[in-house]
This record gives structure tokens, sequence and C-alpha cells, in this order.
């Protein structure tokens, strides 16, 4: 993505500006001086290792960020840089033949970069998180960039940087910001990054036993920003650390790898406790952004997706769209799919959020012109019903559907005109006219409403509204149309149909209509005799009473 | 064996009968001899026919379809003769390319102007007839010399004067030599020009710069000069016509005109601008005739204008209540016309706005399924993003009053203030002149019983005598702050009176911001609790306001409607309406007609409601506040649909969630509401659908709904009895469009039969353009091989004249030498 990676180098160049203007520009004398300081401390830090003390020094700076904050953000810069070099140097590694002396100055600088590390992971969710987040970054760069076998250990070892940067991102619940930068500075753009990314996210979820809500939480959010998908081996070319070689680190080159690492922890999310919100979330991105990954172990997907339609409620709704991509692309079986569809039709699907793209997926479902009349007709009957309490925008897509679905299923057309005839169910009964159709049944296939009228329809022809009321006519007006285009139906709201009305501006020429009747009374009732003359009409009442209660 | 060559030459002419033998006396007398010209005809045609080889078939195509071949004689047309037309050519090419071509690089020279001199189409009498017309008509020297051309015996030439040309005289040779180059081709299609250009050739002197510039000066200063002169004489015309308007205006008014002022003097006779323009014109010479005629133009005209009318007679009471009975009766056809979305006036703007839709029908392109591929299907339905509103609405002057406001003011107020049953009768006693009387008597004191609405007791006596407009509501607040709040329809009135639109020209926008005024005190009033009934007079006052200032008003009212939709979509929680919201929306009720198919206010205003009815139904645990709120919003859309008896589903959805919850404190509200809706969609075909889930949640109530259980179950009953399958497509079958097949008599497979006459027309001149420009390219190379030949012909001339020279100078040479 050229686009992050530009935004990357801006954002770059201008940390690295950040002190470098400080120091020209100091505000107080004790600001320079400890600008100076921290300078200095550096310097001398790689001159040589009797001056590793200063680390010490440095990190009590650090470790002060919040008293004085730019003198910690300087000392964190300036350790990052010490700790870069010194790992480049291969000071932080234990060779066989080194003496005592040095071994333990290893271990020790060890434990100085584990509590530098620490120290700045804290700060991910503060204001300096943007900064601390880079700053970690490069020691993780520096250490992934050793030579190969090193670098591979940094990346996956629980006492790497890395891992430990992804552990903080997914532990705090207020990093959101350091998540969202992280993914897209970072995983977005190299693929080894994201490659142990998915590892790391899997081991840490493995950990949290007690099943933190809040982990899985973090885990959905940081997965969930994940866009890019290879599609192809060609594609694997940006790397963080080291470039990998067919002989070292082949894996990071095969596509199955990186998709078994995805696959791994998305499983592993799916394992820990998901809260409504997060499934939901999962939902609304499964079919772009996880089915990817899951092209070559489509069931392990799958079994998560019906578990979620079988839910019911919202969660059913968003799970559809992935469901019916794995009936319709990858051959999955699903009995009782259409069942399953017709239950989601219940009072509150018109008046949900998710209305438009439930509508979508509805007009995409019953559109092959292969599914029994019976049912489209229960669909039909059915979504007429709940429109009789819907509001227009949902009515203003019904209706052309139902036309489209008539001229679609010509055996539905008996819905709208039947005229007498023996054979039919509705006129079975000699006297009182009984509809067939039973709202309550389950299965569409069973449900009569193909023996049943639309009079839900021709009652909308008086809607309120004009537009709705014109469109609903088309019913009862020759099918001479091939078919509507559901899409500009859709995403019509109140707010729209008034924008639309009041949006018009008024022109002179025809002036808005006025009532050629002045009434006498509006809100007051005609005086009785010997009543107090405050008697309130019908409105009136009603008014008052509202006012009332505002 | 064919007959020799000589053989059939000797029958054919003796066929031609010109080498017949001699006839006899007798047969010389009757028939008439062939004359000479005849011979020479016949002559020619056998010399052309014994000579085959000088014919050529023009295409090779086979008489296969007879209407292709042109009418005519087979040779005459099939076949051509390329030997002779070369030939022609030829000679035509020697006769003016060789001469050009010679003079090309010669300057000077005599050049034979006279005419049909080197025209080979002229014969020598035609020649001679063109120059005497030429002669006649020019009458070179005129040496009788008239008095107005000023000259007593000049000489001229070519009809001028010999002074003047002289110079040019000079350089018509090297003019002449510049026009020499044009070629062949240009002067080929000049020569029937050529005789007119020897006339109008005017000698074309090089003007120095500095003519040119004053020239140039001189023009523009007369072009100036010239629209000064228009636009004052439009400057006149303009003042003559605004002179005329006061005689106008009365007859605008169809009233009596005053006498017109008298005649101004007319104007010294010999100032021949003042003449009156057709006189002028006539005097100019224009024809007789045509005067005559315009004459009688005008005086049908005069004959045919409108007299002044004699003005209405006064009517008696029966009379005018049966007027006013047909008026009311007319308004309410209308409004039902209305209400079905029917174009209700019948001028011209609905056939416009048919046509606008035609031809945006016939824009739209129509795909393979027959969908229109660019048209958004939603929006024909008014829902797309511009959308023509498709329905009409009258304008009604018919309650534009303020002209005889005050002089009606006297007619009394038979109608007792009690008759409260005015608005539901479909002819009330009143004429809406006389309620507009309501608002503004009182004040002028006119008609013993023009009782002012406000009660009498209040003190009006505190109020100022007179009020600066209040253009803005704070100035409106400034103004009332003092006095109570009883008094305010009193002040309205008194406004009303004194910013009457017919006392000064700039009271009508006065009244118009006064008018916005009033809606934003409304909605100040509702927020400040104020009394019911002076909210009521102050609706009322805008209602009769409406009928004069209809768009500011309905401007106003919509600017509410908009600021509620913001404000409920901008706030998340709470109930999104305020109280001013309310009393606009009863105010709108009142106001417009609210079985109209469409209206401008009364539809966003609906909508409103319908949003939030529908937003608020699913609100859980619905509090007593909403309940009560949603109780009136159910109420205004039971009265509002009171007559068109439309369908409201939200108003559905929030009483059965109202009731669902018990109803709260106001479920006998909710029980009327359910009552009036049932009242209202009794006859709609899913009445059941609609009302039966009303039936469980109305059980739970018991006791204070069983009335309206008992009632709704009868209802349901009765419509199960009554309800049908539905058949709504009676509809005649569509015929097929037929068309005619286009059968082409004698059809000719060389034509094009293209429709598009634009696109045949361009065919037509492609084609043209097209054989132009070959047989242009063709005479050229003809001209180059003719030049390029006759140049080789003279260099061998040249060549042999040298070499014959050269032969001689060196026998000449040799002899010497030799001598």
């Amino acid at each position: 993505m050229p686009g992050l990676a530009v935004n990357g180098a801006v954002r770059k160049r201008k940390r690295d500006d950040v002190p470098a203007t400080k120091r020209k520009a100091p505000k107080a004398t004790t600001g320079e001086s400890t600008q100076n300081k921290i300078l200095q401390l550096e310097e001398q830090i790689l001159q040589g290792r009797e001056h590793y003390n200063n680390i010490v020094e440095l990190q009590t700076l650090v470790a002060k960020f919040e008293t004085k904050p730019r003198a910690a953000t300087l000392a964190a810069v300036s350790l990052c840089r010490v700790f870069c070099r010194l790992t480049a140097g291969e000071s932080l590694v234990k060779s066989n033949s080194a003496s005592d002396a040095d071994t333990q100055i290893v271990s020790w600088l060890k434990a100085r970069l584990r509590d530098y590390v620490d120290g700045l992971t804290a700060w991910l969710g503060g204001e300096q998180g943007s900064t601390a987040l880079t700053l970690l970054m490069r020691v993780v760069k520096a250490e992934v960039s050793q030579t190969s076998k090193r670098g591979e250990q940094a990346w996956k070892t629980e006492s790497g940087t890395f891992y430990k940067v992804v552990k903080a991102l997914l532990e705090n619940e207020d990093v959101e910001g350091a998540r969202q930068e992280f993914v897209e500075a970072f995983v977005e753009e190299h693929d080894d990054v994201r490659f142990y990314t998915f590892s790391a996210v899997k081991h840490v979820l493995k950990n949290s036993t007690d099943g933190q809500a809040e982990t899985t939480g973090s885990a959905v959010d940081l997965l969930s920003r994940i866009e890019g998908v290879p599609e192809s081996e060609d594609q694997l070319e940006d790397w963080y650390g080291e470039p990998p070689s067919p002989t070292s680190n082949k894996q990071l080159l095969s596509l199955n790898a990186h998709r078994k690492a995805a696959q791994e922890a998305w499983l592993a999310v799916f394992r820990s406790p998901l809260t409504k919100d997060h499934r939901k979330r999962i939902l609304t991105i499964a079919t772009t952004q996880i089915l990817p990954w899951f092209t070559t172990r489509l069931e392990l997907l799958a079994d998560f997706l019906t578990d979620s339609f079988d839910s019911g409620g919202s969660t059913s709704l968003l799970a559809l769209s992935s469901i019916f991509h794995l009936m319709t692309h990858q051959n999955l079986e699903y009995p009782e799919f259409y069942t399953k569809l017709y239950s989601l039709l219940d009072d509150e699907v018109l008046h949900s959020k998710h209305r438009s793209r439930f509508f979508r997926l509805l007009d995409t479902f019953l559109n092959s012109s292969h599914l029994p009349a019976a049912m489209v007709a229960s669909f039909i009957k059915r979504l007429s019903r709940l429109s009789l309490q819907a509001p227009p925008g949902a009515i203003v897509w019904v209706i052309p559907w139902v036309y489209n679905m008539l001229k679609q299923h010509p055996a539905c057309t008996f819905m709208l005109h039947r005229p007498y005839h023996p054979g039919h169910r509705i006129y079975a009964s000699e006297n009182e006219l009984e509809d067939p159709f039973d709202m309550a049944c389950l299965d569409p296939n069973t449900s009569g409403a193909i023996d049943s009228s639309l009079w839900e329809l021709e009652t909308l022809q008086s809607h309120y509204h004009p537009n709705v009321a014109t469109l609903a006519k088309i019913l009862s007006e020759q099918f001479t149309k091939r078919e509507y285009v559901l899409e500009d139906f859709l995403d019509h709201s109140y707010a729209t149909l008034i924008g639309q009305d009041l949006g018009k501006e008024l022109k002179s020429t025809r002036p808005p209509e006025v009532e050629y009747v002045i009434p006498k009374r509006i809100l007051t009732a005609e005086v009785e005799e010997g009543g107090d003359g405050k008697a309130l009409s019908r409105v009136g009442r009603l008014l008052e009473g509202a006012l009332g209660a505002l | 064996m064919p007959p020799s060559q000589l053989r059939a030459l000797k029958s054919q002419l003796r066929e031609k009968g010109i080498t017949a033998p001699s006839k006899s006396k007798k047969d010389k007398k009757n028939g008439p001899s062939t004359s000479g010209k005849d011979r020479a005809t016949a002559l020619a045609k056998i010399r052309t026919e014994m000579n085959p080889y000088e014919y050529r078939h023009i295409s090779s195509r086979p008489a296969k379809f007879p209407s292709t071949s042109v009418k005519g004689s087979y040779k005459d047309v099939l076949l051509r003769r390329p030997g002779v037309s070369k030939s022609a050519g030829e000679e035509v090419r020697r006769k003016q390319l060789l001469p050009e071509m010679r003079g090309r690089l010669k300057s000077g020279g005599l050049v034979d102007r006279r005419i049909g001199e080197g025209d080979g189409g002229m014969d020598e009498e035609s020649r001679a007839v063109a120059r005497f017309a030429r002669e006649k008509s020019r009458n070179v020297f005129d040496l009788e010399g008239s008095e107005d051309e000023g000259g007593d015996g000049l000489l001229t030439h070519g009809g001028r004067a010999i002074a003047d040309l002289e110079e040019d005289d000079m350089r018509i040779s090297g003019d002449e030599e510049g026009s020499e180059d044009d070629g062949f081709l240009v002067r080929k299609r000049q020569r029937e020009d050529e005789e007119d250009e020897v006339v109008d050739e005017q000698p074309d002197v090089k003007k120095s710069k500095k003519e040119v510039m004053t020239e140039l000066i001189a023009k523009s200063k007369l072009h100036k000069y010239e629209r000064q002169k228009t636009k004052e004489d439009d400057d006149d015309l303009r003042d003559k016509l605004d002179a005329g308007m006061a005689d106008l205006l009365p007859l605008l008014r169809a009233q009596a005109a005053p006498p017109p002022p008298p005649p101004k003097p007319v104007e010294v006779p010999g100032d021949v601008s003042k003449i009156n323009p057709e006189r002028q014109k006539l005097l100019d010479g224009m024809d007789r005739g045509a005067a005559d005629r315009e004459y009688e133009k005008r005086l049908r005209e005069l004959a045919r204008d409108t007299r002044a009318a004699p003005s209405d007679r006064t009517k008696t009471a029966e009379e005018k209540a049966k007027d006013a009975a047909e008026k009311v009766k007319e308004l309410a056809i209308r409004r039902e016309k209305r209400m079905r979305g029917e174009a209700v006036s019948d001028d011209e703007e609905v056939e416009q706005a048919k046509d606008e839709r035609d031809d945006s029908e016939e824009e739209a392109v129509v795909d393979e399924y027959g969908n229109e591929e660019l048209g958004d299907d939603a929006a024909e339905f008014g829902l797309g993003s511009n959308v023509v509103e498709k329905v009409q609405h009258v304008d009604e002057d018919d309650f534009d009053f303020d002209a005889d406001l005050v002089a009606s003011a006297s007619e009394a107020d038979e109608e007792s203030a009690s008759s409260d049953d005015a608005l539901d009768d479909a002819v009330p006693e009143n004429d809406a002149e006389e309620e507009e009387d309501e608002f503004v008597s009182g004040i002028f004191g006119r008609g013993a019983n023009a009782v002012p609405i406000a009660d009498p007791n209040t003190k009006t006596a505190t109020l100022p005598p007179t009020h600066a407009c209040p253009r803005t509501h704070t100035e409106f607040l400034a103004l009332i702050k003092d006095s109570p709040a009883e008094g305010l329809p009193t002040l309205i009135q008194r406004l009303r009176a004194q910013y009457q639109p017919s006392l000064a020209a700039e009271n009508k926008g006065k009244m118009e911001d006064f008018s916005r005024v009033l809606v934003e005190h409304l909605v100040w009033m509702a927020e400040h609790g104020q009394e019911m009934k002076v909210m009521e007079q102050v609706i009322r006052h805008l209602h009769s306001l409406s009928r004069t200032y209809a768009i500011p008003i309905a401007e106003a009212f919509r600017s509410q409607l908009g600021s509620w939709l913001e404000r409920s979509s901008s706030e998340g929680d709470g109930m999104g309406v305020s109280k001013g919201d309310l009393i606009v929306l009863v105010a709108i009720g009142e106001i417009y007609p609210t079985s109209d198919h469409f209206h401008q206010v009364v539809t966003p205003a609906f909508t409103l409601v319908g949003r939030w009815l529908g937003l608020n139904a699913g609100v859980k645990g619905m509090g007593g506040e909403r309940s009560r709120v949603g109780a009136f919003m159910v109420g205004l859309c039971v009265k509002w649909v009171g007559e068109s008896k439309r369908f409201v589903p939200e108003a559905v959805r929030f009483t059965l969630a109202a009731l669902g919850n018990g109803g709260g404190a106001v479920v006998g509200e909710h029980l009327e509401n359910l009552k009036g809706m049932a009242e209202l969609w009794k006859g709609k075909s899913a009445f059941i659908e609609v009302f039966e889930p009303f039936i469980p949640s109305l059980r739970k109530l018991a006791k204070p709904a069983k009335s309206t259980l008992q009632h709704l179950t009868t209802l349901l009953d009765a419509s199960r009895q009554a309800r049908k399958p539905l058949m709504l497509h009676h509809h005649r079958p569509q015929p097929l469009r037929t068309s005619n097949p286009k059968f082409e008599e004698g059809f000719n497979p060389d034509r094009h039969y293209d429709p598009d006459k634009e696109r045949s027309e361009a065919a037509k001149l492609k084609k043209e353009f097209k054989r132009e420009k070959k047989g242009a390219v063709r005479e050229l190379r003809k001209d180059a091989s003719f030049v390029a030949r006759e140049q080789l012909r003279s260099k061998r001339v040249e060549d042999e004249e040298h070499k014959k020279r050269e032969r001689r100078l060196i026998a000449e040479i040799q002899s010497e030498s030799r001598g």
C-alpha cells in the first residue's frame, strides 16, 4: 500500500525532527541542561562499557515520565538509540567464548532492555503512544535484523520485544490508537510483521488462561484492522527484518504458512469467550477479511458462522452473508437455510439499522427462479404483513421487490388477482372468507401464503406519504416493466423523505394551498351555559397533555 | 457476311434521304423538303453511328433491374464518347490555358475586354446583342448632361468621369495581371460573372495606414451615434407608454377609468420628427393599398375592443347565499381532486409539466429488458435525488381579498360566535370575505355588529394607538412586553388593519415579515406556556393571513419543521420534540388542507409525525411522557386523515405499543385514538391484519377497554364478512404493438432509403464533394499534362530554331574562313 508507506515515512521523519528542534530552541535553561546531559550520557555509553551505568541513569529519567515528560521522552529516544546500537554490535549476545564477566554484563544489559521495553509499553495508551510504538518497533527492528537464526528467534520468543509489544497491545484496554497505528504502519506494510503478529496473537490468547474478555476484544480489534490479504506468493515481498531466503526462514515465503498463522490466530479468537458485540464485529468483516484466509480450510470457519447464525437476532442477520457466500461459492451444506431466513423476518427487521444490508441479501437469496413458488409467496406475504407497521423507508423497498418477485414467479400473481374458481382454497368456505395464510407458521413451504391475497399492500396504496402511495399503485397496474432496480429503493429514510420535500423551494407561481374555511374553534371547545369558559377541544386536550409532558 | 462499310454507308445515306433519288416535282410540292440544318444533323448522326470505336460503355452493370436504368435512349446514356470529349477538352485548353500559360511571365500586354470575346459559349449574334444591351443601359456618353447629376458634358468612361479615372486607368493592367494568376479552374467558374465584374470592378487603391485609421474612427463614431439614436428612440417610446399607464390601470381593475387628461396641443406641424411614424411612413411612399389594409385592421381591432361593462348588480341575500354555497361546493370538488392527486388547474402548467415528462421519457434509454437504463427507478416515484413533482396545485386567487377588505366591512356579521359547527358544515354561513372582516374590522368602527374577537373587557386602551410594524420577533416581543397576553389578538388586529397592503406600497413587505414573526411568536408562546385561547386566535390570524401571504407563512412553517428535523437528528436521547413543534403541527393541520395528495407543508409535517411515532414506538418501557405526546400525535394523524382516510402505519404501531404497555395515564386517549382509526380504516382490505393484533392487549386491559374491544370485534367481524380476495388486474389485455411493414415500390438497390433525413442529406453532400474533388483532380492532371506537352512542343520548336541558326552560323563561318 503505497499511501500508507508514504504516511509512515512522513510520520517517522516528523518524529525524528521533534528532538532536533527541541535541541535547537530550548525553552528553559534547565531543559537545555537536561538535554545536554542526556546526550552526554548517551555518547558515553557508546564509548565503552565502563559507562553502562548511564543506562540506569537514563532509565530513571524515563521513569519520571509523569513529572518531566519532555526529558523522559528524550531519554527514551536516546536509550532506544543505545539499545539499537548495542544490539547491532552484538553486545547483547552471549558468546560461548565469553568470560564470566562478559556474560554477566550481557544478562545485565538484557535485564535493562527488558525494563526499558516494559516502561515504554506502559506509554502506549498515553499521548506518547505513537512515539513509544515507534521506539519499540525500532528496537524490534534492531533485534530481528540480526543474523538469520537470531533474528527469527527474536520474532518468536516470548522474551522478545516484538511479542511484548503485541501482548501490550492486546492486554491493555486503552491502546486503541496505538493498535491502529501498529496495524497501519507495520502490519499492513510488512509481510513478516503480519505473520509474526498472527502467531503472537495466538500465543497471547492461549496464555491468557483466565479468559479476559478485554484481551479477546483487543484481539478482535487488532485482527479486524488487518485488511490486506495476500493472494499469491509473489505478493510476499515487504520485509521488516532480514529478507528471508529459501535456505533460511522459508516459511515466510509460503502463502500457506501465512494462511495457517492467520487461521490459528482467528481460531484462537473464536475459542475465547466472545461477547455479542465482538461476534457482530467479526461477522461484519467475515466475508471480506476472514474468508480469504480460510480458503483452504473452510470447515473451520463454517462452524463459527453456523453457530452465529443459529443464535438468532441481529447476529444471524450478520452471519447471513458469509453463510450464503460459503453456500454458493464453497458448496457448504446448510440445511433449512430458507426456513431460518424466514424466521428472521420478525417485527424488528424492518426497523433495524441493518435493514438495507438485510434487504440486499434477501434479494440475493430469493433471486433464483428455481425456488418453489409457495416459499416465495410466504416471504412476500410475510413482508407485506410486516410493512403494515413499517416505516416508509422499508415500504418503498418492499413494494418493488414484491413486484420483481411476482414477475419472476408468475404462480404468485394469484395473490394479487384471484378470480372465482372452486379450486382455489380461499373460496372453499361458503360465507365467511378465511385467510389461508398463517403468520405463526414457521415453515415457509406450508404457511399457505400462496392461497392468500396481498390485502396489506393494497391498503398501503393509501399510505399517508404521497410517494409511497404512488409507488404502491404499481401493483394494481399492468406489469409492463421487466423489473425494478432495487438498489435505487434502498437507503431511503424519514430524513431523506423529509429533506426531499423541504429541500424544494416554494414556487411563487404555485403557492401552497390554504384551507378555505377558518374554523371558529381549534383548541378550545364551545362555551357551555354556565361553564367556566376554559373547556378544550380534543386536540386542545391532547396538546395540553403533551405540552405538560415535555 | 455483314455488308461492307461502304455499302452500309450508302444504305444509311439513302435511308436518311440525303442521297435519295431525285423526287418527282409532285413530291417536291407536297412534302416539305429537308432543310440544310436537318441535313447537317442527319449527316452528323450517320458519322457517329458509322464509327463504333468512338463509344464506350459507362458501366458494365447488366440491365437486371429495369428501374436502375435511366430513362432515355441506350446510346445517349449508356455510351459515351471519350474521343470527342477529350478533343473538346483539348480545344478548350488550347483556347484558355494556352494564352494564360504564355502570358504567365509577361507583364503588361493587351487584354481584350470586349463583351463575349474569348467566350466560346457565345456566338457572334449573341455577342452583338449583349454589347448592344450594355450600350443602351449604360448611356456611356451622357452628352446632354442632366441637372441633378451635376455634370454638363463631362467625358466619362465606364460611367465615371475621366478625371476620376485617370490614375486607376494606368493601373488596370497591373491589377489584371494579378488576377491572371487565378488559374484556369477559377476562371472557368468565374466565367459567368465576368460580365458583371467588368462593371463592378472598383479600382482597389492601396490605402495608407492613416487613412485606414481615420476611416475606422469615423465608422465607430457613426455606430455610436446610431446607438444613441436608437436609445433615445426607445426612451421616447417608453415615456409614451408610461404616459398611457394611468389610463390602463383602472381598466385592469375593471373600474371606470378617470377621464383622460386633455390631449396636449399638437406640436408645430412643420417639425417632421414629431409626425406620427406611421403617417411618416405613409408619406414616405408606403404603398397605398397596404395603408388601407392596415387602416381596416385597426378599425376591426377597435370594434372588437372590450367596452366598459356594467358593474355587478347588488345581489339579494338569497342569491349571495347561493353563490357562497356554489363556491364552497366548487372548492370541495377541487379539494377532492387534490386528494386523489389529480391536476386541478387547467392552465398550461400542467401541459408543460406533461411535456417535460414526455421529453424525459423519450430521452430515457431503454435496454433490452425494456427497462430504462439510465433512469433511476426510484426517481419515478419521487424517491430520487432530483424529482419534478408531478402533483399539480392550483394557484387560487379566490382568497385575494385585500382590495375590498375595508369596503365590505359594513356587512353585518350575522353568524353568532357559538356556531362551532362551522368546521363541519359544508356551507358555512359566512363568506370568506366576511370572515376576513372579523380580523381587521372593529378598528375602523364601521358596522355595529362587527364584533372584535378579543374580549371587549381586555384593556385595549393600554396599547399604544399606533405601532411600527414589527419586522423581527425581537421587535415584536419588545412591543408586547407590557401588554397582557389576552390583548395580543387585538394588537394583531390593529397591526393588520394599520398595515393593509392597499394603504401603502411597502405594507406588503411589512406584513410578510409580520406573518413570519407571528409563526415565530406562536412557537414562543407554546414554549412559554401561554394560554390556549390566545394561541388559538394567533393560529386563526395566521390562517387568514395565509390567504394573502401564503408563501412567507409556509416558508416559516417549513423552516420550523426543518429545525425540528435537525434537532431530533442531532439529539441522541430524549423525546426529540419540543413544545413549539407541537403547536406548529396543530397550526399546520388547521391552516392547510391535510387531505391533499401532496402538500408542500403538510407532507413533510406528516412525515415528521410519522418519524416521531416510528422512532418512539420501539423504545422499551414507554414512559408516561412519551405516551402522552404519542397520544397527541396519533390524535393529530387521525384528525388529518379524517377526510382522505389515508393509512398511517406508525400510528398503528405506536398505539399498539402504548396499549401493550398498559397505556399509562392516557389509556383513555389511546383507546379513543384506536376507535378513531378503526372507524377511519374500516373500509380498508387489510383491516383485519391491522387491528387484530390489538385484541390481546385490549383483553388484558379489561375494563376500561371493554367498549373499544366490543366495537373493534364488531368491525372485525364485518370486515371478515365483506372481504374478498384481491382482484386488481382486471386490465384489458395489452395489445402488441403493431407496425406496418415498410414496402418500397420500385425498390432501387442503388438508392439509399435512409429514414434519417439529416444523415441521408449528409451522405449526399459527402458523395457530391467526393465527386467534385475527383473531377477537379482529374481536370488539374489533364491541365498539367497539357502544359507539359505544350512546353515540350515549344522547346522543340526552340531547339529546332537554335539548331537552324547554329547551322547557318557555322555555314557562314565556314564559308568566311574558306573565303
